[in-house]
């Protein structure tokens, strides 16, 4: 049975049905495994205690011939900024980190409804603020395939949670590279959706107009059947479009099957980037030149602005987003009765790590009267911007790819110091999140036993080209190497 | 340019403490940041119309109550009887 943890959705599922294994058993190889390993990865902040019981409760259903859902017996870590009934849901805040949300995020409520079983909640960057997961109050994640390296972010937690075979999938959320960044340098598949396709509703809020919650799995498969179970329309999230929207969408894209493919390589993503990685990727475009796709390089000249224009709407956001905790109804042990009010919330504010602090001080500074036509609403027109440079690009191309990220995942602690050459990695993601549109990251290579990812983009609301292409790819290259740990 | 005072200020605004550690190191620190994001001072103000989502922010809900059944007391920490506890206001 050492075998189990390898195994993708539909193996698992069809395993637990044809009776070749229980979803105890199942469960029980991924817990094992963690126990075993995740010393080396610290990939989880909590373990579900209950997660064997609703395996045991699956496996009874199965012997009665009950209908189980199309997820049964699937462990998925949860990133710990998604809101889990009697679960803690920390962010790897110390601000959040005794909290027990009284109730479950949408995505998390629908994978339930399939009976996935949540194996526990995975490490990230503090409040998601981060591209290393080296900022959580529990401690860093490091990465599977060379621990003294950091694992990317910050969705760490739920990359190397897949990548180390800790659990079947992951989620995780992505508000400027987040999902894709540590899927790349840990060679898992990573998928940020629309803007708008899945639901916020239970994810702890950092960067309202660009962040996305999104699948991490071992393959292309994988993330398709979760980022279907977790999208659609929810009442409880005001900027989530209309089902049919996406559905006609994708009946509209089956048409266009048998027309061949058009590919933009964007030059100014790949200028900058480390010599292995843009090795890397045009290997891969010849991959898909070999799969019969129309491939050439083409530019976006916005992109120049693409970073500046992100960390000012993200950092003003968050500090908008942050503003609302005050330790009073959750939090840490310091007892509000003997302080002032102002002293009280600036004392236990100050108890914010390192990168959250900087971020809405930044915020504050950018949103300030004599500020705000410098930055914020110039940083609104950058993104109109890029915008409506893509929109063009996608009247001539069906996809747009670069490298996910620009390096090489580098040494644990290499740029901790240096906050402005940790934001400089996010300049090839943070384009999807400005304009809304989805974008995956897919294992394309090694440098060194160090994994590297290519991102794809595509139009708003065409996933399933994203995913077509994506699994053609995956194929072709046929990376089917585990970290050895 | 961000002077120490100025940081005072928006640590103020913010309500955040910062040690006079952290005062030294943010300061180089967001003075760097925030240089970098005077690259946006080139992009001309009337250039562009502002940004906007496939789905309109006006296109608002039903306005129906939903009932929430959860024991909301029970996440709270500080707390007497049924009040929140918290700090003085002075």
């Amino acid at each position: 049975m050492s075998n189990l943890p390898k195994l993708d959705v539909q193996g698992v599922v069809e395993g637990i049905r044809n009776g070749c294994f229980t979803a105890e058993e199942y469960i029980s190889s991924l817990l094992d495994r963690i126990e075993k390993i995740d010393k080396k990865i610290n990939a989880f902040i909590t373990l579900n205690k209950s997660a064997i019981n609703q395996a045991k409760e699956i496996d009874k259903k199965i012997k009665r011939g009950d209908p189980v859902g199309s997820l049964a017996g699937i462990g998925i870590g949860i990133k710990d900024n998604i809101s889990t009934i009697n679960l803690k849901t920390t962010c790897a805040s110390k601000m959040l980190s005794e909290y027990v949300p009284p109730y479950n995020a949408t995505v998390v409520k629908k994978l339930l409804d399939k009976d996935a079983i949540i194996i526990g909640k995975v490490n990230l960057d503090e409040f998601a603020m981060g591209s290393t997961t080296e900022w959580s109050f529990f401690g860093l994640t490091r990465n599977p395939w060379n621990t003294g390296y950091v694992c990317g972010g910050s969705s760490g937690g739920s990359a190397a949670s897949v990548a180390a075979q800790m659990c079947t999938v992951s989620l995780g959320s992505d508000t400027g590279g987040s999902i894709r960044c540590p899927s790349s340098f840990c060679s898992v598949v990573g998928l940020k959706p629309t803007y708008g396709l899945v639901s916020r509703y239970g994810l702890i809020s950092y960067s309202n107009s660009l962040e996305q919650i999104g699948p991490i799995g071992k393959n292309v498969s994988d993330v398709r059947e979760i980022f279907s179970t977790i999208s659609g329309k929810d009442f409880n999230d005001n900027t989530t479009l209309d089902n049919n929207i996406y559905n006609h969408n994708a009946e509209n894209n089956k048409s266009y099957n048998n027309k061949k493919i058009k590919i933009g390589l964007i030059k100014e993503l790949i200028d900058g980037a480390d010599i292995d990685v843009s090795k890397c990727i045009y290997s891969s475009l010849d991959v898909f030149k070999n799969l019969d796709f129309e491939c050439e390089e083409t530019s976006l000249k916005s992109t120049e602005y693409a970073l500046a224009s992100y960390y000012t709407i993200a950092t003003a956001e968050a500090s908008s987003n942050l503003a609302r905790y005050d330790n009073i109804r959750y939090g840490f042990e310091l007892d509000p009765e003997e302080y002032e009010w102002n002293v009280y919330f600036s004392k236990v504010r100050g108890n914010f790590g390192n990168e959250v602090k900087r971020r809405i001080i930044v915020g504050t500074y950018v949103l300030s009267s004599g500020y705000y036509g410098k930055y914020y609403l110039k940083a609104q027109k950058a993104r109109s911007m890029i915008k409506t440079e893509l929109k063009q690009l996608f009247k001539k191309y069906d996809l747009l790819i670069s490298s996910t990220v620009p390096v090489l995942p580098f040494k644990i602690g290499e740029k901790i110091d240096d906050p402005l050459m940790m934001y400089l990695i996010d300049v090839n993601t943070v384009l999807a999140n400005l304009s809304g549109i989805p974008a995956v990251s897919i294992p394309a290579g090694f440098k060194d036993g160090l994994p590297i990812g290519i991102q794809i983009m595509a139009d708003e609301l065409e996933e399933e080209k994203l995913f077509n292409s994506s699994e053609l790819f995956e194929k072709s290259i046929n990376i089917n190497s585990y970290p050895d740990l | 340019m961000i002077t120490k005072d100025e940081l005072k200020h928006l640590s103020k605004l913010s309500k955040i403490e910062l040690s006079e550690e952290e005062y030294e190191t943010y300061l180089k620190q967001i003075e760097k940041i925030v240089g970098y994001l005077d690259k946006l001072d080139e992009i001309s103000l009337n250039e562009m119309e502002s940004y906007s989502m496939i789905k309109k922010i006006s296109d608002l809900r039903e306005d129906k109550v939903n009932e929430f059944d959860r024991d909301i007391q029970k996440v709270i920490k500080n707390k007497k009887d049924k009040f929140v506890r918290g700090p003085q206001m002075n």
